[in-house]
């Protein structure tokens, strides 16, 4: 698998077809703008082949093939086979079913109907409604008692006694209830899952951004391989702009981007003989060398990732809410069924009937709807707003959550700075010095950098030198300018919570910038609306404590703890935890990603690291906080739901039980009930994707 | 009514010929990305 960047339509991929000639067969997708390729190895070497892509002007990266992608990609399409078959099928079932309810069949024709059903059904149940069988029986197997418990034996039950009734001729026949069931159970599941399958969709894409090629020195050459290939000893190039590879010594003096794995915002200068980690951006204007010690699973990088699995294991010892429910609710059943089947005993065909009419009714169809339904809804409509909902179980605790933790880089800040206070020398303009310092910045990609250039476009000045700590040197028309950091000096004005620079001619000092953090969209609105729903808000940040605490201060937030590392975050939500609060973290960066593992709710930024995505309940997919509201909102909407619908649907079982017990029930009657009533949680469901409320109006 | 013994096992086999065209349809990927064709440039430029 290969990442193309470049590719944009057909006429790409005729150029790469072009290329790349006999040698290997590529199937491109251009959307994802990724490409596969087959080739003969004993023909064509990697490189080779990579070096004609080149040539077709698009740069490849090699992605490791992503295998869970694929799994999910292949479940989804079975799953629509699934629901057609059903849907299908069952469709011809019902409209047979429906001659028998309300028309006097002559007796001469009602074989052939019923055959016929049991013929269409037949796929429906053995095919469409296999997971549940196997899920329910194994559960049955296993003694663990499952939702699809019930339901599997309620199917096999209703389908083995109607094919009975179709053999003596007697009785009813319940083909319908069956394909109805299996479809409306189906087509829950798979909404459900489409949402998860956006989710990885989204994760391949940004994992496909980093390289999984590594430049690779040997004999004065450079040879591209598999970072897989890498051993320690080795010297790699990273060229400006990309990852490293691997974990190790650097040769060169760089400044380095880290935010991936400190959370520092801002870049960090290295010097030869530094330790280096992979997954750090190289911010110079020129490739560095780095003596390769560790490598794959070893780094830094991969241990922040175990860390990470292991607070997710701890999670899911949570039962959620459904479950609970079908712990007591399943053994119930059962028992009544066979206290039915009991009760009516020496009467075997009343038995039976009974028993199957308490399963039928009970059938814990709509409250196994219940949950699925609500919680596709709510994906829909946070999908909607900008917010991804990767687990969506996790809505249904957000009502426990009392207390919100922002990480603040990246999260509550953006990545960018302002120039927020400029004092010039006497004799020089405001707009003069700004344009000297924009024009020895030029071109260059670093935060402050980007905050000082604003949104002019000058060329690069031809000398300039970047020496990282020490500021920038250039000449320009004729004369020696230069910006350089200052230390920051309460005293003198210049207070902490600030980055200083001084512009500089020759010896002379010209002007000195003050830059700050520039606060992300809706940062304001939303601490202050967390505060009027009660909730705590606090501060963790990697950062000094003073420009933490100036953050806070601008936010009104009370608690705030600095210079944390990842443990020391995750350790802080669970004393938090300890003390019996539900906790909320938002944030970004790999660094982040323990902590939200460890948090009742965890929610991440879109362009935050590929690994903190993969970690947060939800994703905020846009640059603006207020998501965080809607998530909020739709929690406790879909919360509500949930509530009302298993109400409902207990209500509904509990009442006809009885009446079903005593072999009252008229099995036609039977399954309209369950059908409606299925239809009723499904419909109080989708209330949730569209009522507006006031909330979304001030995301929107 | 005895067109019956002709028309039910004739729609079965057209239920089970659709069945056929979706598993097909789908095997090939086409309902994998829906927004596919949204991005595509027409061929008639």
């Amino acid at each position: 698998m290969l990442h193309l960047e470049g590719l944009h339509c057909g006429a790409c991929v005729a150029r790469l077809e072009k290329a790349l000639g006999r040698s290997a067969e590529a199937s491109v997708d251009i959307p994802s703008g990724t490409c596969e390729l087959r080739w003969n190895p004993r023909q064509t070497d990697l490189s080779e082949l990579l070096d004609r892509v080149r040539e077709a002007r698009l740069k490849p990266t090699l992605m490791a093939p992503d295998t869970h992608y694929e799994d999910v990609r292949q479940q989804q399409r079975t799953s629509l086979i699934r629901i057609g078959v059903a849907a299908l099928f069952g469709m011809q079932v019902m409209m047979l079913a429906t001659t028998e309810y309300f028309n006097e069949v002559d007796a001469a024709y009602l074989p052939l109907l019923r055959y016929a059903q049991w013929f269409l059904a037949t796929p429906v149940l053995l095919y469409a409604g296999w997971p549940m069988l196997v899920a329910g029986l194994s559960g049955l197997w296993n003694r663990a008692l499952v939702m699809d418990t019930p339901v599997a034996i309620a199917l096999i039950g209703a389908y083995s006694l109607s094919g009975f009734h179709t053999i003596t001729g007697t009785g009813q026949v319940y083909f319908d209830s069956v394909g109805m069931f299996v479809f409306l159970l189906l087509l829950a599941r798979h909404w459900q899952a489409r949402g998860q399958l956006l989710a990885a969709d989204r994760l391949r894409r940004l994992v496909s951004a980093q390289p999984l090629t590594a430049q690779r020195e040997s004999a004065g050459r450079l040879e591209e391989v598999p970072v897989a290939e890498v051993r320690a000893g080795d010297i790699v190039v990273v060229a400006p702009g990309s990852a490293l590879p691997a974990d190790g010594q650097l040769l060169d003096a760089v400044e380095l981007d880290e935010s991936l794995l400190t959370g520092e915002a801002l870049p960090q200068g290295r010097q030869p003989g530094d330790v280096v980690l992979a997954g750090c951006i190289n911010l110079g204007q020129r490739s560095i060398r780095i003596a390769v010690q560790t490598t794959g699973e070893q780094t830094v990088l991969s241990q922040i990732a175990r860390l990470v699995q292991q607070a997710h294991l701890q999670r899911s010892a949570v039962m959620s809410l459904a479950d609970r429910v079908a712990r007591w609710l399943v053994p119930g059943v059962l028992l009544t069924a066979l206290g039915a089947l009991m009760y009516w005993m020496p009467d075997t065909t009343r038995a039976t009937q009974a028993a199957l009419a308490v399963l039928v009714i009970t059938c814990p169809c709509a409250l196994s709807l219940a949950v699925p339904t609500t919680l596709a809804a709510a994906v829909t409509r946070m999908g909607r707003q900008g917010v991804l909902l990767v687990h969506p179980e996790s809505l249904q605790r957000i009502a426990h959550v009392t207390d919100v933790v922002f990480d603040k880089t990246g999260t509550l800040t953006t990545r960018d700075m302002q120039i927020d206070s400029v004092t010039c020398s006497s004799g020089v303009e405001e707009i003069h010095a700004r344009e000297m310092a924009a024009r020895l910045e030029a071109g260059l990609e670093h935060p402050i950098a980007r905050a000082f250039r604003g949104t002019e476009k000058f060329i690069p000045p031809a000398d300039r030198e970047v020496v990282p700590g020490q500021g920038v040197f250039a000449t320009i028309e004729g004369q020696r300018w230069s910006l350089v950091p200052l230390a920051a000096e309460p005293e003198q004005g210049r207070s902490a919570e600030r980055r200083w620079f001084q512009l500089r001619l020759d010896d002379r000092v010209q002007a000195v910038f003050g830059l700050r953090e520039e606060l992300r969209d809706g940062a304001e609105d939303v601490a202050r609306s967390l505060r009027e729903r009660g909730l705590t808000v606090h501060l963790l940040s990697g950062d000094q404590l003073t420009a933490t605490e100036a953050i806070a201060a601008r936010l009104g937030i009370q608690a705030v703890d600095a210079g944390q590392h990842p443990d020391d975050k995750l350790a802080y939500v669970r004393s938090l935890q300890q003390r019996g609060r539900g906790v909320l973290m938002i944030g970004d960066g790999m660094n982040d990603g323990p902590v939200l593992a460890g948090a009742d709710v965890s929610l991440s930024l879109g362009s935050g690291a590929a690994l903190a995505q993969a970690q947060g309940d939800a994703i905020l997919m846009g640059d603006d906080l207020r998501g965080l509201l809607t998530l909020f909102t739709v929690g406790q909407q879909a919360r509500r739901v949930i509530v009302q619908n298993i109400a409902w649907a207990l209500g509904y079982n509990l009442t006809l039980v009885p009446v079903a017990f005593m072999g009252y029930i008229v099995p036609w009657i039977a399954a309209i009930g369950m059908g409606a009533s299925s239809l009723l949680v499904t419909l109080n469901a989708l209330r949730l994707v569209r009522s507006p409320s006031t909330a979304d109006e001030v995301s929107a | 009514m005895s067109s019956l013994y002709l028309l039910i096992p004739l729609s079965i086999s057209f239920v089970a010929l659709a069945a056929v065209v979706l598993v097909v349809a789908v095997k090939r990927g086409q309902f994998d990305d829906l927004k596919r064709y949204e991005n595509r440039m027409p061929d008639d430029f």
